[in-house]
């Protein structure tokens, strides 16, 4: 077996495990999944339910490491996150304790009931991987990723995310509700009771899952696409989708067309292959982008939704990877 | 569309297609909004005229007619016509169209239910004599053509030369045609002599692949 069919195995084997516990769902794992290999943070948005932060505990059970879990509210402040300086009677100085962001998987629980500046203390550490706490500071242990969870439906006692805090994640989810036949199951399992993952990897293996992902080719072609998909966001006119004209107040960033990247290596993997394809980066384009657009005064007036903006781009957008590829 | 128009509302990633599209797909041209916006002025002057046309039509109902019924003698009664349905046609309505037209060829021969992403599909039906029907299908990208017939003859088909081929279950061929072009044939059970016609930039596979994806009716 190639290191990619090995890699493809061991994926395969952790969303077994994850399955033990979480009934169906497979488009959110397989998400969040990608975004573990891709080493970026995860955004799982959906009502109340539905088994967001049971997946990411147990992800964090299946792929070992350390693990805490930060219960956003109202009056949470960002030392509570990042950690402070205390002092020490008994040694006459001041020490840093540092907070609990400072894991390898950190599960920031109804992450938008937390007002901007907690959020704020998030910024640094999504980014660039380390905690500045007074004059000193602390990197964040390899691997580091960040999952959160959103109630998109409420709007007492809840924040909207900065958008530079959106941006810092590399997919936002939504989160469906299960079929008929999966919540049967869960039923079922519930009767029966629970199931405990394993834990199956480690955050050495995870590190190896990442740095394969790495070295999964992107053709000319795909990337491409994933550039053109971008730039269709920001001058929709130039990409002939006329119809979008002002609706679009700002487009994706190049953090979007770096995320397409690292996303289509990562589901490219969890497939089993050492080469990205246009499919790849599409099945992902929804979840990198979604949350990465900021439309315009006459599309809220309108009614027109990010949704609505980006199935018109994705279903419009061509891709040129062969003559019967695509069908 | 121009800005202004609105896009179809109320999507969710659910609505996303399986995949990209090959070729860009342009919007649907939406129809003219209404011209009832705020503050735009309509001409009166047809109101007006149709006003004016009710109030004489009233004037002829309310004065003219009932001096008129005055003038009828009194003591006579109204009665309905006798007859106010027509009565039942004794034969068969015949067909209406002239006898010496041609009736459409209305029969297909195969169907391309599943087109690759991105082509449009043309079919075209010819009938040249009772024993002579074809049928082609076009598939058109922006660059590539390909042409799909199907020919029914009175004598067997015979299948050109060329290296062979399986196709569908069938014996078939693989010939060049025109310089850049090649070509797959090979014959239906129902003795319809199926072609192919294709660039040499797409592989055998894939025409082969194509065929298989036919519907022979």
């Amino acid at each position: 077996m190639t290191e990619f069919e090995d890699a493809a195995e061991l994926i395969s084997q952790a969303r077994e495990e994850l399955h033990r516990v979480v009934v169906g769902q497979e488009r959110m794992l397989d998400r969040i999944l990608v975004s573990l290999i891709a080493d970026g943070h995860c955004l799982l948005e959906g009502v109340p339910g539905l088994g967001k932060t049971l997946t990411l505990s147990t992800l964090a059970k299946v792929m070992g490491g350390s693990f805490s879990r930060i219960q956003f509210t109202p009056d949470l402040l960002p030392s509570d996150i990042v950690g402070t300086r205390l002092y020490r009677p008994s040694a006459e100085r001041f020490d840093v304790e540092p907070g609990p962001i400072l894991a390898n998987f950190v599960l920031a629980d109804e992450i938008n009931r937390a007002p901007a500046k907690v959020q704020s203390a998030m910024l640094e550490v999504m980014a660039e991987r380390q905690v500045t706490i007074s004059d000193r500071t602390f990197p964040a242990p390899q691997p580091f990723l960040v999952m959160a969870t959103q109630n998109p439906i409420e709007s007492e006692g809840v924040y909207p995310l900065p958008e530079a805090q959106r941006d810092r994640f590399l997919m936002r989810v939504p989160v469906d509700y299960p079929t008929l036949d999966e919540e049967r199951k869960i039923i079922e399992r519930m009767d029966l009771g629970s199931n405990a993952a394993e834990t199956l990897l480690g955050p050495q293996a995870v590190l190896e899952l990442q740095r394969s992902a790495r070295a999964v080719v992107v053709p000319e072609s795909v990337r491409e696409y994933a550039l053109g998909l971008v730039q269709a966001t920001r001058h929709p006119l130039e990409a002939g989708l006329t119809q979008l004209d002002g609706l679009i107040a700002f487009g994706a960033s190049p953090r979007a067309s770096i995320a397409l990247i690292r996303c289509g290596r990562a589901l490219a993997l969890v497939r089993g292959r050492d080469t990205v394809s246009v499919q790849d980066v599409y099945d992902v384009a929804y979840d990198v982008l979604n949350h990465r657009l900021i439309l315009s005064f006459d599309a809220v007036a309108d009614g027109v939704g990010i949704d609505d903006i980006l199935v018109e781009i994705l279903s419009r957008f061509p891709a040129r990877d062969g003559w019967l590829a695509a069908g | 569309m121009t800005r202004g128009q609105k896009i179809p509302t109320g999507r969710s990633w659910r609505d996303l297609p399986p995949g990209p599209p090959s070729r860009f797909v342009p919007a649907p041209v939406a129809e003219p909004a209404p011209t009832t916006a705020v503050g735009h002025k309509t001409n009166p002057w047809p109101f007006v005229v149709g006003a004016a046309g009710i109030v004489a039509v009233g004037f002829l109902v309310g004065l003219v007619l009932p001096r008129d019924a005055d003038a009828e003698p009194t003591g006579t009664t109204l009665s309905l016509p006798d007859v106010i349905v027509p009565p039942a046609p004794t034969t068969l309505p015949t067909n209406p169209l002239p006898p010496d037209l041609e009736e459409p060829f209305v029969d297909e021969l195969f169907t391309v239910p599943n087109p690759p992403a991105g082509f449009t599909v043309e079919f075209n039906y010819t009938q040249s004599s009772s024993d002579h029907v074809e049928q082609t299908a076009v598939l058109t990208d922006q660059t590539i053509h390909v042409k799909i017939s199907a020919l029914v003859t009175a004598a067997d088909p015979e299948l050109p030369a060329g290296d062979p081929v399986q196709v569908r279950g069938q014996s078939g061929v693989v010939d060049a045609t025109t310089e850049g072009r090649y070509a797959l044939s090979w014959v239906e059970p129902g003795k319809i002599l199926f072609t192919i016609d294709a660039p040499e930039a797409i592989p055998v596979e894939e025409l082969v692949r194509l065929a298989e994806s036919l519907e022979v009716t």
